[in-house]
């Protein structure tokens, strides 16, 4: 018996065709997706490990700069002289502002990567 | 070596993957329309039932969303995309008993939305179905991928997971497989 060429396999398989997705499959498909993506991209994306990190160290230190602030400077005010009084008030000063403007810069930070995250699911759920 | 299109094509996929992996709107449409019909139809072949292969058409996409971070491009993502498909049917296929039987109404209502269709054709899409369900599994996915998708060799060995030797002998056998069984059923022949 003479042996079907590869054309002719080709050409009865195609007798089988197959439908093309319902819109109804595609639509609840593209949903679920969507659903995967939000679910996938919130734990990626929102990992608090190194912001929450950044926080606890800036946290440390302002509570370390504090606690300089009542202790070593005011034993220093009483050992000091009165001319050097001027100069320890202004580090202690200068000392608390950086504190509190890092702990201030992280906490923005924290803020904005929050919302900006929130936005992207939005996006990509429309 | 790659022609034009080839080339555009696995560039499009590249960005495609891309705005999938970072989710920007419009992606997930995009790669859907792209490949929903060979996709799906590689499926419906597969489980020859439309009910399962929408479930596994479905978990499909899902776990591509789910696994897009760590596609990393060394192979084509339709490579990738049929891997997981393909690993899908296996799972179904492993838990239910294959059925021995054509849904004839499955194949005449996919053929009765094409107006040109007559009986005969019904009749022959039915008994092609027929020979394809009755090789076995991995004689039909090689099959599938071979005359239906115009996969390479190479790239077949890479979805189903073998060596490309394994895969050679594996159309071999399969053709000669098949060409028996279409040599018996004719689509014009009553024999079913």
């Amino acid at each position: 018996m003479q042996q079907m060429s590869e054309k002719e396999i080709r050409e009865l398989l195609g007798y089988y065709r197959v439908e093309d997705p319902s819109p109804e499959l595609l639509r609840r498909t593209k949903l679920l997706m969507h659903e995967e993506m939000l679910r996938s991209a919130v734990p990626a994306e929102a990992k608090p490990a190194v912001p929450v990190l950044v926080l606890a160290g800036l946290g440390l230190l302002l509570t370390l700069n504090l606690f300089y602030i009542a202790t070593v400077g005011t034993i220093l005010s009483f050992t000091l002289p009165a001319s050097m009084l001027v100069y320890l008030r202004h580090s202690l000063i200068a000392l608390g502002t950086a504190g509190v403007s890092l702990l201030a810069g992280a906490l923005l930070v924290v803020f904005f990567k929050t919302f900006s995250l929130r936005e992207a699911m939005v996006q990509s759920r429309g | 070596m790659q022609d034009g299109s080839t080339g555009t094509r696995l560039a499009e996929d590249f960005a495609l993957v891309e705005r999938l992996k970072q989710g920007k709107p419009g992606a997930i449409d995009e790669v859907v329309r792209t490949y929903q019909k060979p996709l799906y139809s590689f499926i419906v072949r597969m489980v020859e039932n439309r009910e399962t292969a929408d479930d596994v058409f479905q978990e499909t996409w899902i776990r591509v969303i789910r696994h897009i971070g760590s596609f990393r491009g060394d192979s084509r993502f339709t490579t990738w995309l049929f891997q997981i498909a393909l690993n899908q049917c296996r799972n179904v296929m492993r838990k239910q008993s294959r059925r021995s039987f054509v849904d004839i109404e499955d194949v005449s209502q996919s053929l009765a939305v094409e107006p040109e269709v007559d009986a005969d054709r019904i009749l022959a899409s039915g008994k092609v179905k027929k020979m394809l369900a009755s090789l076995p599994v991995k004689m039909r996915e090689v099959l599938i991928l071979r005359y239906y998708h115009d996969k390479s060799e190479q790239e077949i060995a890479e979805i189903i997971g073998t060596p490309l030797g394994t895969v050679k002998s594996r159309i071999h056998r399969a053709t000669s497989m098949l060409r028996d069984k279409m040599e018996a059923f004719q689509p014009g022949t009553q024999t079913v």
